[in-house]
C-alpha cells in the first residue's frame, strides 16, 4: 500500500465517521435531550 | 468544474434536508406522548415491548431472530436456489465471478462480527458507561420509526457519496462490476467498503441505548427488501402488469427499492432509458431518492448490468482495494490506474438480446 492509499483509506474513514456522527448527534442528542427537559 | 459546483451545492443542500429528517422520529415521539399527556422518558417509565410475529410465521421466526448469523445466509442461499433453478444467471456466473461473490459472501460473515461484537460489547460501555438502555423508554413504534430513518438514510448518503465522490468510487465498485444482479452478488462489496458501513454502528449505538427490538425489526424488514431488489426474480413485474394493482405500483416504487428501480441502478450504461447508475441509491427506502431528485422510476428492466470498465479483475483485488492491486493494466484497481474509468473514453460492448428482455454485455 502507498502513502496515496493510506490518505485515501484515512479520508474514507473520516467520511465514514461523520456520516455515523451526524445523526447520532440528532437523534441521540435529541432524545436525550427530552429526558432533561424540565418537570413540568 | 460548473458540474462539481452544482453537485458540491446539492449535496449542502441535500444534507440540510437530511438533519430534519433525523430529527422528525424524536419530534414525533415527543408529540405523541405530549397528545396523551405522559412524559415516560422522566424517569424511563416505558416498558419495552418485543414485537410478536403472527402464529403462522413461527416456523420462519428462528430465521428472522439470527438474521445477523445464519438467517441472512439462509434466506440468501434459499433465493439464490430459486434464481438459479429458475436459470436467471445464464452464462454469466463464471470461475472468476464465483470466487469474488463467494468471498465477498463469506468472508464479512467471519470478520465483520467479531468487530460489531467489539464495538457493541466492549466499546460502547467504555465510551458510554452510563447510557445502555437509557432511551427503553422509547415505544417499539417509535424506536422503529427512529432506527429505520437513521439506518437507511445513514447508508443512503453512504451509498451516494461512495457513487458522487470519485476518491470514494473505487470502495464500492466491487458492487457494481458483477455483469448480473441476483443473491449472488448482493452481497458482493469490498471489504473496507462493508467494515466501515456507517449505519451499522449507528444500529449498533442505538441498540445499546436502549432501542433493540426495534432494531431487530426494522432489519428484518430491510433485508427483504434489499435483498428482493438485487433478486433476479422480478416480483414487481405484476404490478406494473395489471392495471387494478397500479396504484400499489405507484406507491411502492416511490417508498421502497424495487428490483425495477435498484436494477436500474446497476446497469452498465443510461443510454437506455432505463438504466441509471448515477442515482437510484435507495437501499430500503427509494423515498430518500424522490426527496433528493436522485432517482429515476422505471418500470422497465435494464439490458445489461455492471460496469463498462470492468476488466474481471482479480478476486484479492476486488475484495481488498487498495491493500492488494490489480495486474490488469488500466483498471481501476491497478496501481496508478483511473480514479473513475468513466472519465475515459469507454470500450465498445455489444448487447445481445435474450429472453425476458435481458441483455449480456460482451467486451468487444
Amino acid at each position: 500500500m502507498a502513502f496515496d492509499d493510506v490518505k485515501i483509506l484515512s479520508k474514507k474513514i473520516l467520511i465514514g465517521i461523520v456520516i455515523y456522527l451526524v445523526p447520532l448527534i440528532i437523534i441521540g442528542g435529541g432524545l436525550w435531550l427530552l429526558t432533561h427537559l424540565p418537570n413540568k | 468544474m460548473a458540474q462539481n459546483n452544482t453537485l458540491t451545492k446539492n449535496i449542502g443542500r441535500d444534507v440540510t434536508i437530511s438533519l430534519f429528517i433525523y430529527a422528525l422520529p424524536v419530534v414525533a415521539v415527543y408529540w405523541y406522548f405530549v397528545a396523551q399527556g405522559q412524559a415516560p422518558w422522566l424517569n424511563n417509565a416505558h416498558t419495552p415491548v418485543a414485537f410478536s410475529a403472527p402464529k403462522f410465521f413461527n416456523f420462519i421466526q428462528p430465521v428472522f431472530k439470527n438474521l445477523q448469523t445464519w438467517g441472512f445466509i439462509v434466506i440468501a442461499l434459499v433465493l439464490g436456489i430459486i434464481e438459479f433453478s429458475l436459470g436467471l444467471y445464464d452464462n454469466h456466473w463464471t470461475k472468476s465471478e464465483r470466487a469474488i461473490d463467494i468471498v465477498c459472501f463469506i468472508a464479512p460473515k467471519v470478520l465483520l462480527t467479531p468487530i460489531t461484537a467489539f464495538f457493541g460489547l466492549q466499546l460502547l460501555p467504555f465510551v458510554l458507561p452510563h447510557f445502555q438502555n437509557v432511551f427503553s423508554w422509547v415505544p417499539f413504534w417509535g424506536g422503529v420509526f427512529v432506527i429505520a430513518i437513521a439506518d437507511d438514510l445513514t447508508q443512503y448518503w453512504y451509498h451516494r457519496l461512495h457513487h458522487q465522490l470519485p476518491l470514494l468510487w473505487r470502495f464500492h465498485r466491487t458492487h457494481h462490476s458483477a455483469p448480473y444482479m441476483g443473491m449472488a452478488m448482493a452481497s458482493r462489496q469490498n471489504f473496507i467498503y462493508t467494515v466501515f458501513f456507517s449505519q451499522i454502528y449507528l444500529t449498533a449505538t442505538l441498540v445499546y441505548l436502549g432501542l433493540g427490538y426495534a432494531a431487530l425489526f426494522v432489519t428484518v424488514i430491510k433485508s427483504i427488501i434489499t435483498l428482493s431488489a438485487h433478486s433476479s426474480i422480478a416480483w414487481d413485474k405484476p404490478l406494473y402488469k395489471y392495471k387494478a394493482l397500479h396504484p400499489v405500483a405507484w406507491v411502492l416504487e416511490r417508498l421502497i427499492s424495487t428490483p425495477a428501480t435498484h436494477h436500474a441502478h446497476h446497469a452498465d450504461t443510461t443510454d437506455d432509458g432505463v438504466g441509471y447508475y448515477k442515482g437510484n441509491f435507495g437501499n430500503m427506502f427509494f423515498i430518500w431518492d424522490v426527496i433528493f431528485g436522485t432517482g429515476i422510476i422505471t418500470r422497465q428492466y435494464p439490458m445489461s448490468f455492471g460496469t463498462k470498465h470492468y476488466k474481471q479483475e482479480e478476486w484479492y483485488a476486488q475484495f481488498l482495494w487498495p491493500i492488494f492491486k490489480s495486474k490488469k493494466a488500466g483498471s481501476e484497481l491497478s496501481a496508478g490506474g483511473p480514479q473513475v474509468a468513466e472519465d475515459l473514453p469507454a470500450p465498445a460492448t455489444l448487447a445481445v438480446n435474450q429472453r425476458d428482455g435481458r441483455a449480456a454485455a460482451i467486451p468487444a
